[in-house]
């Protein structure tokens, strides 16, 4: 799951693995129409990073346990995360990375982890530079919402046995969302 | 006619019965009692498939070759054939008739057989006592009972209902009121007259302009010829349709006051489909915009906390004004500072230049916050993807609201409206048939008075040519015989048309009385000119109960049968005809049956009654003394009975 910004490096592909890619399966159609929530796997990718972010959901793949012998990977082309709105990779990456845990982290780490990896990239042929930098791209953080938020939203849509369920569900998790946007927000995090 | 002795052999589940009918005009009642499904109804249909090669016994078309016994086809063995037989013996204007249809089956594989030929042959007995074939005994059977008027002949009581109304009814009730012979007379002169009209003209001599005349009048002949032709065309296709449009009119009349509720639950039927069809697609566009909306709001969220915690952020700059990396870059690759110092051996302020770089536009961090502030801001703002899918919600509601409302109204209306949805196509049909019929009835009309304008030229030609041939003896003489051929066909044509009516007012004053004797409620019996029997309340007409219906048919077949006994047609005696009837008081009350049965030897010659023992048990008390033959129909297994003569 390592993770290269370098744009020559774009055509290469991230795999769901093990009971993931299972988990993507169905929610990009192999179960019933009115479970298919995802047209595409980057768009699952995207929305199960923010999934897992909200509800505090991490996990780290591990070949051990999970599902190891899966041979059909889910997988996306990087060149699919270099979309704009709210699903480009730079931006989600930056709001994940600045609002994720650890909570305890001060802000202006934050700020650093999230945005000064981008500098070093821009001059690619200045070894010495890319060497200098002290920080990294951080994708691991974001793979981890991405497998925890999978594996949340993939448990709660597959309980679902009808299409009035799955449209309550949809209304409810909305909902869920446009009061939290209406709390107060907290300055601490 | 008097039916004399019948023959069923293999039919159905008779194997071999031979019968022989009350020919007493006293004693002209035959008696079949058996219980129910012994074999009552086939005894009737008999009649029907040895005269007409039809027979009914569920309703459908294969009834017809279904008749051999279920025992005999079982036994069949690959290659054999067995026979099926049905003989009738009768009498006809004294001539005693014998005819027979015969079906052969030939078995492919044992235990089953089809039907592989048919024959029939009808014979009559000379004075001799010898037996002589009648060419063409089918259609010489229908001369003398015509199918059309079978229904009434072989009453059913349990189908009378449901049977068809037959057509031609006025033709076939004159046939066998003795009217056949006119009508041969009639047919005879007209096929003649033609000739006998150009030839006589031909011999006309020709002066005075007589040629052009007869030339103008054989056109014009022709012409009428034509115009009569397509008129018969037009009339029988406009009776057709008068018989089907009254069917349908009655059949809507039943259900006209569903005919709405029909058309209403069509459109309903087709709305719910078309909204269930919508909703679901609705579904699947929720369902794909759900996750961009729910993202939407979760970047919405941390956008603004991110924002707010940015506020509070008191980030220090580190950049330099107006300094960019681009002169940093040319310090650190010249190698010296701008104050002096050697970056190649002074590691610490080389380090210090390469971190400025950080600092530095056009990436500074500085930068990137400020661009990152703008951009939450906006991503907080952006409520496009929760706006479509609020609207597809709202959507799906009404859609769910419009389906339920829907549905109530569905479910009410089929209650309501029970087994006839299709009340509106019957409308839509019967106005169908009605148009069609008006257009016959145009042509018709049209017809009608082209004839009459070709007939008034010919009179017209005619005066003309009488005109013009008084002068000459001989062509005086040829017009005398002219107007004598025109005069005698004229006459036949009267005479057919003044007992035609003659029969159709016996018949209806018949009706009448019978009708009284047999009915004792509210209801008046009418006869239309074509025959049609209807029931009416002070003017109204009103459906009839299977019971009503029973004792109207009943009423109309037993004056029939009373007129054809009595009437004499030019000194020909016409002739009686005997009834057969099945389950005749299934369906009526014991006063109807007490009165049918004391009218029904008084109006019929022959009377031939297959009962159940219940029925019996009533009609006993008045028709007993009217018996002279008396069977009992014995079932001995579901597929045989037999028939014995009881006491």
């Amino acid at each position: 799951m390592a993770f290269s910004k370098n744009k020559n490096e774009t055509t290469q592909v991230w795999n769901f693995r093990g009971k993931y890619a299972d988990c993507m399966k169905d929610l990009t159609g192999g179960a019933a129409s009115y479970q298919k929530i995802f047209n595409e796997i980057y768009e699952g990718y995207a929305f199960c990073a923010l999934y897992g972010l909200m509800k505090g959901r991490k996990h780290t793949y591990d070949p051990t346990i999970d599902n190891p012998n899966n041979s059909d990977p889910s997988g996306f082309r990087w060149a699919y995360a270099d979309k704009g709105g709210i699903y480009g990779y730079d931006r989600l990456r930056k709001i994940i990375l600045l609002y994720g845990n650890p909570t305890d982290t001060p802000f202006s780490e934050k700020i650093d982890n999230a945005l000064r990896f981008d500098y070093p990239t821009n001059d690619v042929s200045n070894e010495n530079l890319i060497a200098k930098s002290k920080y990294g791209d951080n994708s691991e953080i974001i793979d981890e919402y991405v497998l925890g938020g999978l594996e949340l939203i993939h448990e709660k849509v597959m309980n679902i046995s009808s299409p009035q369920e799955m449209i309550s569900f949809m209304r409810e998790t909305l909902n869920e969302f446009k009061e939290l946007n209406d709390l107060k927000i907290d300055l601490k995090n | 006619m008097l039916l004399k002795t019948l023959h069923l052999y293999n039919f159905r589940q008779y194997v071999d019965e031979k019968i022989e009918f009350s020919t007493d005009t006293e004693k002209n009642v035959t008696l079949f009692l058996g219980k129910n499904t012994s074999g009552k109804t086939t005894l009737v249909q008999a009649f029907r498939w040895v005269l007409y090669d039809d027979c009914n016994f569920t309703g459908k078309k294969s009834d017809q070759k279904n008749v051999i016994n279920s025992d005999v086809r079982k036994q069949m063995r690959k290659g054999d054939t067995k026979d099926v037989k049905v003989s009738l013996t009768f009498i006809h204007q004294g001539i005693t008739y014998e005819t027979y249809r015969k079906y052969e089956y030939i078995s492919k594989e044992s235990g089953d057989a089809y039907l592989a030929n048919r024959s029939s042959m009808t014979y009559f007995y000379d004075s001799n006592g010898e037996k002589i074939a009648v060419k063409g005994g089918d259609i010489k059977l229908k001369e003398i009972l015509p199918e059309s008027l079978s229904e009434y002949f072989f009453f059913d009581g349990e189908k009378i209902a449901e049977s068809r109304k037959p057509e031609n009814v006025k033709n076939s009730i004159n046939t066998i009121m003795g009217l056949v012979p006119l009508e041969h007379m009639i047919n005879h002169l007209e096929n003649g007259r033609n000739n006998v009209e150009k030839t006589l003209r031909g011999l006309m001599k020709e002066d005075s302009g007589i040629g052009e005349i007869n030339l103008k009048i054989n056109n014009q002949k022709n012409e009428l010829e034509r115009a009569q032709e397509s008129y018969k065309d037009a009339e029988k296709r406009y009776n057709t349709l008068e018989n089907l449009v009254s069917s349908k009119a009655q059949e809507l009349g039943r259900i006209q006051g569903y005919a709405e509720d029909a058309s209403r639950l069509r459109v309903l039927d087709t709305k719910i489909k078309e909204i269930q069809k919508d909703s679901a697609n609705t579904e699947i566009d929720l369902v794909s915009a759900f996750v961009p909306a729910t993202a939407e709001l979760i970047v919405n969220y941390v956008s603004k906390s991110i924002l707010k915690n940015m506020v509070s952020l008191n980030y220090e700059d580190k950049g330099i004004p107006d300094m960019t990396a681009v002169a940093v870059n040319y310090l650190l690759s010249r190698r010296k500072c701008i104050c002096g110092t050697d970056l190649s051996s002074n590691k610490n302020c080389r380090d210090e230049l390469i971190e400025l770089l950080s600092y530095l536009p056009p990436e500074s961090i500085g930068t990137q916050i400020r661009h990152l502030n703008n951009d939450l801001s906006a991503l907080q703002k952006e409520h496009s993807k929760r706006d479509l899918f609020e609207r597809l919600d709202t959507a799906y509601s009404k859609q769910l609201a419009t389906l339920d409302v829907m549905e109530y109204e569905q479910s009410i209306i089929t209650d309501r409206i029970g087994d006839n949805r299709d009340a509106d196509t019957v409308k839509e049909e019967y106005e169908r048939l009605r148009s069609q019929r008006d257009g016959f009835n145009r042509d018709r009309i049209r017809y009608e008075a082209t004839i009459q304008t070709i007939q008034k030229k010919i009179e017209d030609l005619n005066r003309q040519l009488s005109a013009a041939g008084k002068e000459d003896r001989f062509n005086k003489e040829i017009l005398e015989k002219l107007r004598y051929v025109n005069a005698l066909c004229a006459k036949a044509k009267e005479s057919y048309e003044s007992n035609s009516k003659e029969i159709f007012d016996d018949v209806k004053e018949t009706l009448t009385n019978v009708f009284n004797n047999m009915y004792h409620g509210k209801r008046t019996i009418e006869l239309t000119p074509d025959y049609k029997v209807t029931l009416n309340v002070g003017g109204d007409r009103l459906d009839n109960s299977k019971g009503l219906d029973t004792v109207q048919n009943f009423a109309f077949i037993a004056s029939l049968l009373k007129v054809a006994k009595e009437r004499t047609v030019l000194d020909l005696r016409s002739e009686a005809y005997p009834l057969v009837m099945d389950a005749v008081f299934s369906n009526t009350d014991e006063g109807h049956i007490k009165n049918i049965c004391k009218e029904l030897p008084k109006l019929s010659e022959q009377a031939i009654m297959a009962l159940m023992d219940k029925d019996w048990s009533v009609a006993s008390q008045t028709l007993e003394k009217n018996v002279g033959k008396k069977y009992r129909i014995e079932k001995i297994s579901e597929t045989q009975s037999r028939i014995v003569e009881a006491d």
